[in-house]
């Protein structure tokens, strides 16, 4: 597959799975950006992958979880800023509330969160993007749970297309 | 209690959110993708960052997919050096030990000229994370804690619990973030604190875990911190201001030094080294290119906002990767008269490696890393 048929059929959804894992637009966009610039130099290498969505999804992941701890320790970072959304409904707020309290949760643990429950992957797939054991994807998605009051006994996967 | 499809609803707004957006629009030109250049606020990632940066290409403005400057920037050169004192050298080691703890993991972290830290986490409680700062004498103001703070007792020390303190400009949608902390003083004029992340606000007895942490920590002790590489060649006069590790996955070590220049960026020294675990990929846009280490090295100027190209210089970056790691060694604006490209690359080919990047225990003690 030719970098601009890839980057045509994949360009939308990829930005999707971004601003889900990040939560925020602006730096959505510049992580897509940044790693569809390298994905484009690697072309030879990251289009003979055997799933080349995959394997951008999870230079994606990298770079989010890479970049930013990379910055703790050196600078304070602006949280990412949630667009506005309308609470006219509890639903709407409901959502909005989560989506706020998403953006408080460490990132290696709002990564499995988007891993494991938005793409729909296995404990040890997320462990093998990640880099950590299947146990730790556990440990790791229990707490993040627990941080936003969400019942384990009702969880299921929910494999979303992206 | 919230249930699976609250989760799923948020992640169904944030989707819209990024519809409402808009992907970015990439093409490729004239060799490499690029994207049309939105206007925007500025986004303010640090100047280490991996960025987004801007070139006028063919009389239209794009964000080149690359690092922090346009491909064919010249190197700055810089203000004239103000020359002080040599500063004295930081003690690369801790000198202070936590727990243990039933339950906590401590992760040991840095040390800095005013502070060594760790992170502390404890298990099975929800996620509750926190970092621990140990001060030196005279390092920490603790007028803040006293103000705002009640007054406890950790151990035979005095201390100051504040469930709701806040540090100017740390928000999230607008609203403050409360990081609770506990501030004790452990000896004469020294302090240290227990600061829990703003996820934890809610969660149940944390100053009783606090307490708990602080009263196991002895300090005027030392055990070892190790960094991933050491240092065959350095620049006369340069001694080390910090130190600060990663040993979880991505690992990651940084040694940043000082001399007699006051530098622009306390936070990391006038030129600091650091290894990276390799997880995210080659990056080749570069200003010019060297061979380092059998492989290739990019320069690039540093700036203020990463993704303006014609904002400030703060400081220029040698880097270069293998498959396990990325290095990246770095010089603030103060000392870009100081110390030329040659000089960084006789730095970058002096580095030998520790075995793995991935294996703490195989990372060098950081007291015999430099070369004097």
């Amino acid at each position: 597959m030719r970098f601009e048929t890839y980057v045509e059929q994949r360009r939308q959804s990829l930005f999707r799975f971004a601003v889900v894992l990040c939560g925020e637009p602006v730096l959505a966009e510049d992580i897509v950006t940044d790693v569809l610039g390298r994905a484009y130099e690697q072309w030879d290498r990251v289009g003979a992958a055997d799933n080349v969505h995959a394997y951008v999804r999870r230079m994606i992941v990298n770079e989010y979880i890479g970049w930013w701890r990379r910055l703790k320790r050196t600078t304070p970072v602006a949280e990412p800023e949630l667009a506005a959304a309308p609470d006219h409904a509890d639903h709407h707020a409901e959502r909005a509330a989560v989506v706020a309290e998403l953006a408080k949760l460490p990132r290696k643990q709002r990564a499995v969160l988007v891993l494991r429950f938005y793409e729909g992957m296995s404990d040890d797939e997320v462990a093998q993007v990640l880099g950590c054991r299947p146990s730790t994807v556990r440990s790791n998605a229990s707490r993040a749970l627990a941080n936003l009051r969400i019942g384990m006994t009702e969880m299921t996967t929910t494999p979303v297309e992206a | 209690m919230r249930t699976n499809q609250d989760l799923q609803g948020a992640f169904a707004l944030l989707e819209e959110q990024a519809d409402a957006y808009g992907a970015p629009e990439i093409t490729t030109h004239p060799a490499k993708p690029v994207r049309v250049r939105r206007e925007r606020g500025h986004l303010r990632r640090n100047v280490l960052a991996v960025a987004v940066t801007a070139a006028v290409v063919g009389g239209g403005i794009y964000a080149a997919t690359s690092m922090r400057s346009s491909g064919d920037e010249a190197r700055p050169a810089g203000p004239p050096p103000v020359l002080g004192p040599t500063p004295s050298p930081v003690k690369l080691q801790f000198t202070f030990t936590v727990g243990p703890v039933a339950g906590v993991t401590v992760d040991y972290h840095g040390v800095y000229r005013k502070e060594q830290s760790a992170d502390i986490m404890w298990d099975g409680d929800g996620g509750v994370y926190a970092g621990l700062d140990v001060y030196t004498p005279g390092g920490f103001d603790p007028k803040q804690a006293m103000t705002h703070g009640t007054k406890v007792t950790v151990g035979t020390h005095v201390g100051y619990w504040d469930p709701t303190h806040h540090d100017a400009g740390e928000t999230v949608d607008g609203k403050d973030l409360f990081r609770p902390t506990l501030t004790w003083q452990y000896g004469r004029n020294s302090w240290a604190t227990v600061q829990f992340e703003p996820t934890n606000v809610a969660s149940p007895n944390l100053l009783d875990k606090a307490i708990t942490l602080a009263e196991t920590i002895r300090t005027g002790g030392a055990s070892t911190l190790r960094l991933p590489f050491k240092i065959g060649y350095l620049p006369p006069d340069l001694v080390p201001e910090l130190a600060y590790v990663s040993q979880s996955h991505p690992g990651s070590g940084r040694i940043g030094l000082s001399d007699g220049v006051r530098p622009d960026d306390s936070t990391l020294g006038g030129l600091s080294i650091e290894a990276m675990e390799n997880i995210t990929g080659s990056e080749t846009t570069c200003s010019k290119r060297v061979s380092v280490q059998g492989t290739t090295a990019c320069f690039r100027n540093l700036h203020k906002y990463a993704d303006e190209p014609g904002s400030k210089v703060v400081g220029r970056e040698l880097s270069f990767e293998t498959p396990a790691r990325m290095v990246t060694i770095t010089i603030d604006r103060s000392h870009l008269a100081m110390y030329s490209d040659d000089d960084m690359v006789k730095v970058a080919r002096s580095l030998i490696f520790a075995p793995s990047l991935a294996d703490y225990n195989t990372w060098y003690d950081a007291r015999t890393v430099l070369p004097h």
